[in-house]
């Protein structure tokens, strides 16, 4: 009954799969192009007004190996009160922390995280500045799941007009099969949908050897990864919903609708996530924007998060605001879902 | 077996009534050919049949009953113009049309590809129209279907196709299946169609058996005495449909009993009184034309 | 048998009427002997390409006619029996025809009956000169 929709999910997972495969291959040239590159000394330190291969030569080093087979490596400048400890684990990520007993600057405390990279500055209170960077953290699969979703977003638009497809000098085939229209459109979207879930598990897989391939993945899943990995496939199946109802009674030129879709969305949930001052043109574009952007699954998912997570709540790269969001797309992608059938119900071959 | 009716069927886009008021029946095991010049009604009315335009009256009934969906199973349909997916092949169409009709014969559909020089690998934009069109009538034919409806399945053929297709039509209505299908070309018409209707402006102007047409209508000429000579008594006559007169030659088209109203013509002093037989394309062309502008008479209300 | 029978399609006359002629002039030459086997309606509409019902129609006149016989699952038979199906009778049939066709013509340009009873004889003696 879907042939066709399947044999067109089908192309659209290909090119999916050949750009991912591409990506990976980037990511294999970079880990063995340059393996000489990657130096397992914090080359990008900076301390004391010096850089991390002055400094080196100013301090005394000590090698020795931990119990557990981490090479570690310190570099101590008593004089200066600072010392640098490098806990290489290979393959299995390093850690680096600066003891500072005299810092020459005022820091302020800072946690940042992204992946499984964690920054941390911590000031004591003696003065002393204890600076680390661990690169060896379990990582949330959230960071996954979001960039899965980028993913089926973008396979949700390639795919998002499969009935102004139809329409487009096909309907005598489409529509003289012994089946129900209503069935005929649930049974296209439904397998679309499957296409966007299988590229969405295709992305997380070839994140996943991305990853693999530098350094050794560990997971962690919690309930903040599960919000992003719900909201962030429901928000693209919203997407293509929308799509769908949006050109399910047109015939051509649906191409435009697709293409013009992204530049739309993101300029409407730009001018409504954020004020651009307070001229009277930025809050009008804001007073307009916000409510168009209640209605866009484009919108619900947010992919600037990610620089500015405190320590406490884990880093989602990307994913939704909040729980409520998510009755809310299943709200959208059932009305969107329904208004592009029974507009594509009603056109005539 | 099926037997298609339609009655008063309406349909207009945009304020123009595309088909109006058109009433068909379709017996089962008939091959029935519709004419009609360009934009009669013919494409929509097959639309209309076929659910795939929205009729704004009247009602089209299979064996008494309205088009469901499972009516479709029953159902073989070749478009007037390639609906085929330009970027699938051959092979994938025959595929698609295999999982959506349980009484499809994929291997006789293959057959039929073979027969029309398709290679099934080839993808669909690589064809020429007439090979789309041999597409879509193997796959129609090999459907095992009850009622074939079939748009100009002969367009962009060669003649030894078209002859192919139209076997391949009267093999499906020896085997009892309901045939409707139009063509340009009347001949073809002519050959396989045992029933006609003509379709002018969305209206059927002439309906019947077309062996029954050619024994009925012919043309009745004559040659008047002088180019005033009235001929009253004889043009009433309700079998007469039309009148065309140039200077003294007199040409009747007679409805029906072409010898009496000749003999008629005769006696009312014609002379060199003829009857002429009509095939059908003659049969068609007085069907849709007006009368001649010099006609003197004409008697269009006769017309059925 | 299939190859003596040709119908043209585009002609004015009716082709259920073509067949008919054609088989009683195929029975009236000998082309068709007695008891000797018709196609199919299916085969013979796929011979000609013309469409089975008109095939059918021109076999029931025959069998009306009594040129031809049908027994239910064997098939058509040129009739071996009968009046009319004398390969005698069945050219007077066909040559009935073609003089109706050629009378009408003749009628059409308005000669007088004896003019034309004049000619007709003229020409029978020129077609048949050694049976004078």
């Amino acid at each position: 009954m879907t042939y066709v929709e399947w044999l067109r999910v089908g192309r659209c997972l290909k090119w999916t799969a050949i750009a991912l495969v591409a990506c990976v291959a980037l990511v294999l040239y970079a880990r063995f192009g340059f393996a000489n590159l990657i130096t397992h000394e914090p080359t990008y330190l900076e301390i004391h007004g010096m850089s991390f291969k002055q400094f080196e030569r100013t301090a005394q080093t000590t090698h020795s190996v931990l119990a557990d087979g981490t090479k570690r490596t310190v570099f101590s400048n008593v004089r200066q009160g600072v010392s640098v400890t490098v806990d290489d684990r290979g393959y299995w990520g390093q850690r680096v922390t600066v003891v500072d007993r005299d810092p020459t600057q005022t820091f302020r405390a800072r946690n940042f995280s992204f992946g499984d990279l964690n920054v941390r500055r911590t000031i004591l209170p003696n003065g002393t500045l204890i600076f680390s960077i661990d690169s060896s953290r379990p990582e949330h699969l959230a960071y996954y799941f979001a960039a899965a979703a980028f993913v089926a977003l973008i396979v949700a638009t390639v795919l998002g007009a499969p009935f102004a497809r139809e329409n487009e000098g096909h309907l005598e085939i489409a529509l003289t099969k012994p089946v129900r229209r209503e069935t005929l459109g649930l049974a296209t979207m439904a397998t679309d949908v499957a296409g966007m879930a299988a590229a969405f598990v295709l992305t997380i897989v070839f994140f996943t050897i991305g990853h693999t391939i530098f350094e050794a993945p560990r997971y962690v899943f919690d309930a903040g990864d599960a919000l992003v990995l719900a909201g962030g496939f429901l928000a693209a199946v919203g997407w293509y919903a929308l799509l769908c109802a949006a050109t399910a009674s047109m015939r051509r030129a649906y191409g435009v609708i697709l293409g013009l879709s992204w530049p739309v969305a993101a300029l409407i949930s730009i001018f409504a996530s954020s004020n651009f001052g307070a001229s009277p043109v930025a809050r009008v574009l804001h007073a307009i924007a916000t409510p168009i952007a209640w209605v866009l699954p484009f919108s619900y998912l947010h992919f600037d998060a990610a620089f500015d997570v405190s320590a406490e709540t884990h880093a989602a790269g990307a994913g939704l605001s909040s729980l409520q969001d998510l009755p809310i797309l299943l709200a959208l992608v059932l009305i969107y879902g329904a208004v592009a059938i029974v507009t594509w119900r009603r056109v005539e071959a | 077996m099926s037997t298609i009716q339609i009655s008063h069927l309406r349909k207009a886009y945009g304020g123009s009534a595309a088909v109006d008021d058109l009433s068909l029946e379709i017996p089962a095991g008939s091959v029935f050919g519709l004419l009609g010049p360009n934009g009669a009604g013919k494409t929509t009315t097959f639309k209309c049949m076929l659910g795939l335009a929205r009729s704004d009256g009247g009602a089209i009934l299979y064996d008494g009953k309205p088009l469901v969906p499972a009516t479709f199973e029953r159902i073989a349909y070749v478009p007037e113009r390639s609906v085929l997916y330009d970027w699938m092949t051959v092979a994938e169409h025959v595929e698609m049309i295999r999982r959506a009709f349980a009484s499809f014969v994929p291997a006789r559909a293959l057959e039929l590809l073979a027969q029309f020089n398709v290679d099934p690998r080839k993808r669909a934009r690589a064809l020429s129209k007439g090979m789309r069109t041999a597409v879509m009538v193997a796959i129609a034919f090999a459907r095992n279907a009850d009622v074939l409806i079939l748009d100009e399945p002969t367009s962009g053929l060669d003649p030894v196709n078209q002859r192919h297709v139209l076997s391949l039509i009267i093999n499906e209505a020896a085997r009892g299946c309901s045939v409707v299908f139009s063509s340009h070309q009347i001949g073809q018409v002519e050959r396989a169609a045992e029933q006609i209707a003509i379709l002018d402006h969305g209206r059927c102007v002439l309906q019947g058996l077309v062996d029954d047409l050619k024994a009925d209508r012919k043309i009745v000429e004559g040659i008047l005495p002088d180019s005033s000579f009235s001929l009253n008594g004889i043009v009433s006559d309700p079998r007469i449909a039309r009148v065309d007169r140039v200077e003294r030659i007199v040409r009747l088209l007679v409805l029906r009993d072409a010898d009496d109203i000749a003999a008629k013509l005769s006696a009312a002093g014609a002379a060199g009184v003829r009857t002429v037989d009509l095939n059908l394309e003659d049969i068609f062309l007085y069907a849709v034309s007006p009368a001649d502008a010099t006609a003197d008479v004409v008697a269009a209300e006769n017309l059925p | 048998m299939p190859a003596v029978l040709t119908v043209d399609p585009r002609s004015g006359v009716p082709i259920y009427l073509q067949i008919i002629e054609q088989v009683k002039r195929s029975v009236a030459l000998g082309v068709l002997q007695a008891g000797e086997q018709l196609p199919t309606v299916k085969q013979l509409a796929l011979d000609l390409t013309v469409n089975p019902n008109t095939v059918a129609r021109a076999y029931r006149e025959l069998e009306r006619d009594e040129i031809i016989e049908t027994a239910p699952g064997r098939g058509s038979f040129v009739r071996s029996n009968g009046s009319a199906t004398s390969p005698k009778s069945a050219a007077v049939d066909v040559a009935r025809d073609a003089l109706d066709a050629a009378l009408r013509e003749v009628k059409s340009v308005g000669l007088s009956r004896a003019e034309v009873r004049d000619l007709i004889d003229a020409a029978v003696d020129r077609w048949f000169p050694e049976e004078r």
